[in-house]
């Protein structure tokens, strides 16, 4: 105690003043690192919406004008200016793609925050490399954290390839059902009927079809051909099998037409 | 007999040439018999990753016209025409199905008809509607009815495969025309939102109809009041139960519980302590159906898998009059990181509504008194008696209130019988001992407890006989 007294005095100030310089320098110590903190707390990759959590760990708010959410991708940024700014340890989710509200939401006393709602173009995926950073207004890296790596993917089951069977050649069986489906399927209320709101086309998610088989929505690519829900793998394999197919059942229409045009013309004279 | 009848929806590619013979309207047939009838809508391909949303809602027929409807089996399966499923086998359920390869699953599908009134609607739990015995959804023909002029059909399909699926909606319909007694539906959302979605936070949740932000509680209209048959609800993933509380009357209707395969992980964990029926602490714990295990096998990821039903309800519970107020309770234990922006608090309900006099007014809300047995229809129906026949046949012919044995006399063998449940709430006593109070004017009858009203209301026809 004697030490530490003779020390305090040989610093040449009074032991008063010597307290005030010291809580004077802890307040501006303090002053210093009364900081934000933001970090990425947890994120989803896989669902719909992509999910992504940010806390402000500090103490203090920060004005996120100039700040960003950046993906793997150069085009893939949210501009979290819009969110203005966040409390000491305010928590705001950022919601990506299908399933995001289409305007801020708040819930449970966190904002949501939407982030292209409605898109299937989502910004994450569980794909190993992809990822969500958060970027100060100096271009600083300030938080990251990688999307999780996806489960092992187990190998392929052999797929079992769909049998087209031909044409149905009686006319008032509207369907055209693979064999093993034939034997269960029993017209009722005679001949062609099927139940509405069906058609010859897939409905595709921005394209439907009304009970007299009439397409209304926007037009979706390829509109006569059935069509897959977001230009996914092509068609390609299938479309030369059903010309193939669509030309002999032509072609046999027209052979048998033509037959029973003359079969229809020689009678008279047969029975003359 | 019953006759199955598979309407296909859809006629495949190869039969373009024979286009016009696919839009022929379908009508049922006019038959008295019990007809099954499996109606597919589609094919609906749902690209990897991806989902399907019918926006807007596609027109359909209506399944049958002047016609009874007893039964609907909701379903999705693998597309049974052009483009097939490379994965499923045609025809076949199209679920989670374990592997990454299936993983589409239906988020919901809804009928409805053109006045936006329920006829069914099915998430992927896809619960079935099951009419009671004697009893049918009436569907009057378009002339007689105009929200039959056509129907509306919408979904919502999610694939969280790896690879491309084509599904079909399928509606297991069973219907008759020989007359049964008429249904009306009641619809209950908690989502202000036309897909019925609303935002739960992380965590436990209970949102209720009348929060705000929220569509109100329930106003039962003229139309629908009467005996609720039956009842069911719907959550999604995390949730625990959906319930419907009859506030005009304090009583809870139905109690819907969500049941999750064991060890699920989006099964919830146990909410705060069950304060009543309508807030029970857990969801069912349920043998996993691996329809349900999404493709990130083998992990624990077990989806939501079926619902409770309610049927057979009490007399008390069951009583819906017009002006009555219901409350939606949906209870959720979110257990992410995140809100959840697509959670759904729905409950669905058919009612009868028998009316002894035929004065338009539902026996269980009428306060008139069609036998003239001093009891009015609604304490009948509450107790048990049969509103329109004041005298006892027979030991079991429950007529009238004042007779607990059914011997044609109000005395003391009746007194007897009440006397041994005085002070006990109904229940556990049977409901035939609580015959009052029945106070003009009250929105509500009896009192749920067997007490010295009870006695009063015998004393008043101590010693009176009926004639048969």
């Amino acid at each position: 105690m004697s030490l530490g007294g003779k020390a305090i005095r040989s610093g040449c100030l009074p032991l008063p003043l010597a307290l005030v310089a010291a809580t004077v320098s802890l307040a501006l110590v303090g002053a210093a690192v009364a900081t934000a903190d933001l970090s990425v707390t947890a994120i989803d990759c896989q669902g719909h919406p992509r999910k992504i959590a940010i806390v402000n760990g500090g103490d203090s708010a920060q004005d996120l004008t100039g700040w960003k959410l950046e993906s793997d991708q150069p085009d893939e940024v949210f501009d979290l200016a819009q969110i203005g700014a966040l409390g000491p340890g305010a928590t705001v989710y950022v919601f990506n793609g299908h399933g995001a509200p289409e305007a801020p939401e708040l819930v449970g006393g966190s904002w949501i925050y939407p982030w292209n709602p409605g898109s299937f173009d989502f910004a994450l995926w569980e794909d190993g490399q992809d990822f969500i950073q958060i970027v100060d207004a100096g271009g600083n890296v300030v938080s990251t954290k990688p999307c999780p790596v996806p489960p092992a993917t187990p190998t392929p089951e052999p797929q079992p390839q769909p049998t087209l069977v031909p044409s149905d050649t009686n006319p008032d069986n509207g369907s055209n059902q693979p064999d093993s489906n034939q034997a269960d399927n029993t017209q009722t209320g005679g001949g062609s009927q099927t139940s509405t709101g069906s058609g010859n086309a897939a409905l595709s998610s921005a394209q439907s079809r009304s009970a007299a088989g009439e397409v209304f929505g926007p037009p979706a690519p390829g509109a006569a051909a059935p069509l897959p829900a977001g230009g996914g793998p092509p068609l390609a394999a299938h479309s030369i099998p059903l010309s193939l197919m669509g030309i002999l059942a032509g072609t046999a229409l027209i052979l048998g037409g033509v037959s029973l045009i003359r079969l229809a013309l020689r009678r008279p004279a047969q029975d003359a | 007999m019953k006759r199955i009848a598979i309407l296909a929806a859809v006629i495949g590619a190869p039969l373009l040439l024979f286009a016009a013979f696919g839009s022929t309207p379908f009508e049922a047939p006019d038959t008295a018999e019990a007809t099954e009838v499996e109606f597919l809508y589609g094919p609906i391909v749902v690209q990897a990753g991806q989902a399907n949303e019918s926006v807007p809602a596609i027109s359909i027929s209506p399944w049958c016209t002047n016609c009874y409807i007893t039964k609907i089996v909701p379903d999705m399966v693998y597309s049974t025409v052009f483009p097939f499923d490379t994965v499923g086998i045609a025809g076949q359920p199209a679920n989670y199905n374990t592997s990454t390869q299936h993983g589409v699953w239906l988020h919901h599908d809804v009928v409805l008809d053109q006045c936006l009134r329920n006829i069914i609607a099915a998430g992927n739990e896809r619960s079935t509607y099951q009419a009671q015995v004697g009893y049918g959804r009436y569907v009057a023909p378009k002339e007689v009815d105009s929200c039959n002029t056509g129907w509306y059909l919408n979904w919502h399909v999610h694939n969280s495969g790896n690879v491309q699926h084509s599904v079909q909606l399928k509606f297991t319909v069973t219907y008759q025309t020989t007359p049964l007694t008429n249904t009306a539906g009641i619809w209950l959302d908690v989502s202000t939102a036309s897909d019925a979605e609303y935002t739960i936070p992380a965590g436990y949740s209970d949102t209720h109809t009348g929060d705000p932000g929220m569509r109100p509680d329930y106003t039962v209209t003229a139309a629908q009041q009467g005996q609720i048959l039956g009842m069911g609800g719907h959550v999604h993933d995390y949730g625990i139960s959906v319930s419907a509380y009859n506030m005009t009357r304090g009583e809870w209707i139905c109690t819907s519980i969500a049941g999750y395969g064991s060890d699920s992980r989006y099964g919830p964990t146990s909410g705060p302590p069950a304060p009543d029926t309508g807030h029970p602490a857990a969801a069912n714990a349920q043998t996993l159906d691996h329809d349900y295990h999404e493709p990130s096998s083998p992990d624990n990821a077990y989806h939501i898998q079926s619902m409770s039903l309610c049927s057979g309800l009490s007399a008390r519970s069951s009583v819906v009059c017009t002006g009555d107020v219901l409350r939606l309770h949906t209870q959720y234990n979110n257990a992410t990181s995140f809100p959840i922006t697509d959670a759904m608090g729905i409950m669905g309900a058919y009612t009868t509504a028998p009316n002894a006099d035929g004065d338009g007014v539902w026996d269980g809300c009428d306060t008139g008194d069609s036998d003239g047995d001093r009891y009015s229809d609604r304490v009948e129906f509450m107790v048990g008696t049969q509103p329109n026949d004041a005298c006892a046949d027979n030991s079991s012919d429950n007529a009238w209130p004042a007779d607990i044995t059914n011997d044609g006399v109000s005395d003391i063998s009746d007194i007897d019988q009440l006397s041994a449940n005085f002070g006990l709430g109904v229940p556990p006593a049977p409901a035939r001992h609580d015959i009052a109070p029945d106070p003009p004017g009250a929105i509500v009858p009896l009192d749920a407890v067997v007490d010295i009203s009870d006695l009063d209301s015998l004393a008043g026809l101590f010693g009176m006989s009926c004639i048969p």
